[in-house]
């Protein structure tokens, strides 16, 4: 290379750095760049313009109001059906940071409704998949991952760092404990949960009379569903994901909510598909924001203050009662039980026997033997009588092993029906042990 | 004096109900006297006349008290804020009870 070749190639490396410093200081690339510790006002890159240009051209949001936009920094906790699409208009509104956090990876059965993701994401941390997703689509925001559960002891350093929370979680503890740190750490929260055909959503936290989570739940709720179990129609949760977005751009471009504090609720299929219902207030006997309150955040964080205890630990399978190994058998021993006389009573609702069951079994679903409607007071006298007139044995089954442990102590013990078994694991084990065509869902 | 009103059921309260999500009702007070009848004098008639299904503590607990996670919406207000369990009932009342949700 002649001196003349390096002289040039300097020059034109300099040239690139000096490029590469005004990217940097204008924010273009996709390094961190929308620092809200700055106190000063940033202003909007030229490609932002047009990128935002529709939302500013929106009175009620303008130019202030984008700028605003870029200067909130929102954490939405739960990658899932609700995380998600609330995500995706996070990032295309333009925040300046977006905090994910979700421990989860992905799974076959998210794909429908969490659509941040694909097929090749299975297996993969939610969050990175979002990370890259999002960046690919919206550079000019700060992503921040937290790849971690929802916890006492993690939960303040994380909801300090940004402006507003999103709770996009799926489970009643990680409800209260984000309802009471963003109470604590007076961030506004909008929390929004889905189920089968139906939505909530409720802005928390705003105001001065603005409710917390736990002054409109003071108590925690003794019987969950989950999507799992219940099912979930992916719109559903996806509006009310979409809704939390909004509400987040409605704070940061400081359309606060109404004076009086509301609930939205959807209902996708039956009666009134929305309602707009007036809520309860700051209630003065709140544990954490009332006149005396008795939850601080280093009673969470030292975990004096049990959220497992709280919620009653009603949630986990420890709510099944235990069957004597003599009163159980395995999917395989079921198999060969199959040949000779017997009565298979599968206990799951009649929406998942449709969607696949065992042939020769009966369908009868657990809520219709712990509630003895009519209906069911009457199947199950049939089945009983069968059993008890032949003298064969009554395996009963359900999709994981759990409800079909209720229905066979009952069996036992409310209708003294000493040949009745549980098949362990249920279907789930049937199709991993003996059947592999059976479908799992 | 019996109150016509309107019950609804949703979240999966409805399931207790024979899957019905509105019913009609004619209510009188519970002890009979000319008084309208309350939001407990309403859920006392659920359990007793409308629930067929045994599982009285997936609607109610200690009694006749609703259980924590069902929220209680009368003419789209929650209960708090006109009496809850005292409330009198007036002609032509929209009473929701909703479960609570939590997936996401």
């Amino acid at each position: 290379m002649s001196r003349d070749d390096i002289m040039g190639e300097i020059a034109r490396l300099k040239k690139r750095i000096s490029e590469l410093e005004l990217e940097l200081e204008n924010g273009s690339g996709d390094l961190d760049k929308t620092s809200c510790n700055n106190s000063a006002v940033p202003e909007l890159d030229l490609d932002e313009y047009v990128r935002y240009g529709r939302q500013m051209l929106v009175p009620e949001v303008g130019k202030s109001g984008q700028i605003a936009i870029k200067q909130t920094k929102v954490l939405v906790v739960g990658a899932g059906g609700l995380g998600c699409p609330a995500l995706l208009y996070l990032s295309g509104a333009g925040f300046g940071t977006i905090g994910i956090m979700d421990h989860d990876t992905v799974s076959l059965s998210n794909l429908p409704r969490q659509t941040l993701y694909s097929t090749a994401s299975i297996g993969k941390l939610k969050v990175d998949v979002a990370l890259d997703e999002l960046r690919s689509r919206n550079a000019n925001v700060k992503y921040v991952i937290h790849p971690v559960a929802a916890m006492h002891n993690n939960i303040f350093e994380i909801v300090r760092q940004y402006d507003i929370v999103l709770d996009c979680t799926d489970t009643p503890m990680t409800r209260y404990l984000l309802g009471d740190v963003t109470r604590l750490l007076n961030k506004p929260l909008v929390s929004a949960s889905a189920l089968r055909t139906e939505a909530q959503l409720v802005v928390l936290n705003v105001g001065a009379d603005g409710p917390c989570y736990r002054c409109v739940f003071p108590d925690p709720p003794q019987y969950v569903e989950a999507c799992s179990d219940a099912g979930i129609i992916g719109p559903v949760v996806a509006v009310a994901g979409v809704l939390q977005a909004l509400e987040a751009i409605k704070l940061a471009s400081g359309h606060q909510a109404g004076q009086e504090p509301t609930m939205t609720l959807l209902s996708a299929i039956h009666g009134r598909p929305w309602r707009c219902v007036r809520i309860r207030g700051r209630q003065k006997m709140c544990m954490v924001c009332g006149d005396a309150p008795i939850v601080s955040e280093s009673d969470i964080t030292t975990g004096k203050y049990d959220y497992a205890e709280f919620c009653g630990g009603s949630l986990d399978s420890s709510q099944y009662p235990d069957i004597d190994s003599s009163h159980s058998i395995s999917v395989r021993e079921l198999h060969l039980q199959m040949k000779s006389p017997h009565v298979l009573l599968d206990v799951r609702d009649r929406t998942q026997y449709e969607i696949c069951s065992l042939p020769g079994s009966i369908s009868l679903p657990l809520s219709d033997i712990l509630g003895s409607s009519e209906g069911g007071e009457t199947a199950l006298a049939g089945v009983l009588d069968n059993v008890k007139s032949v003298s064969v044995p009554l395996f009963v089954i359900c999709r994981f092993g759990n409800d079909s442990r209720t229905a066979v102590q009952l069996l036992r013990t409310r209708y003294r029906l000493a040949n009745a078994f549980n098949v362990m694991g249920g279907l789930y084990m049937w199709s991993e042990h003996v059947d592999r065509g059976f479908p799992m869902y | 004096m019996a109150v016509p009103l309107t019950v609804e059921f949703s979240g999966g309260l409805e399931a207790l109900f024979n899957n019905e999500r509105s019913i009609n009702l004619s209510l009188e007070s519970r002890d009979g006297s000319e008084n309208s009848p309350t939001i407990t004098d309403l859920v006392v008639y659920l359990c007793e006349k409308v629930m067929m299904d045994k599982r009285r503590e997936l609607f109610v607990i200690d009694g006749y008290h609703v259980r924590p996670g069902v929220l209680v919406l009368i003419n789209d207000a929650d209960w708090e804020l006109v009496g809850e369990e005292n409330y009198v009932i007036q002609p032509g009342d929209e009473i929701l009870f909703a479960s609570t949700l939590h997936g996401g």
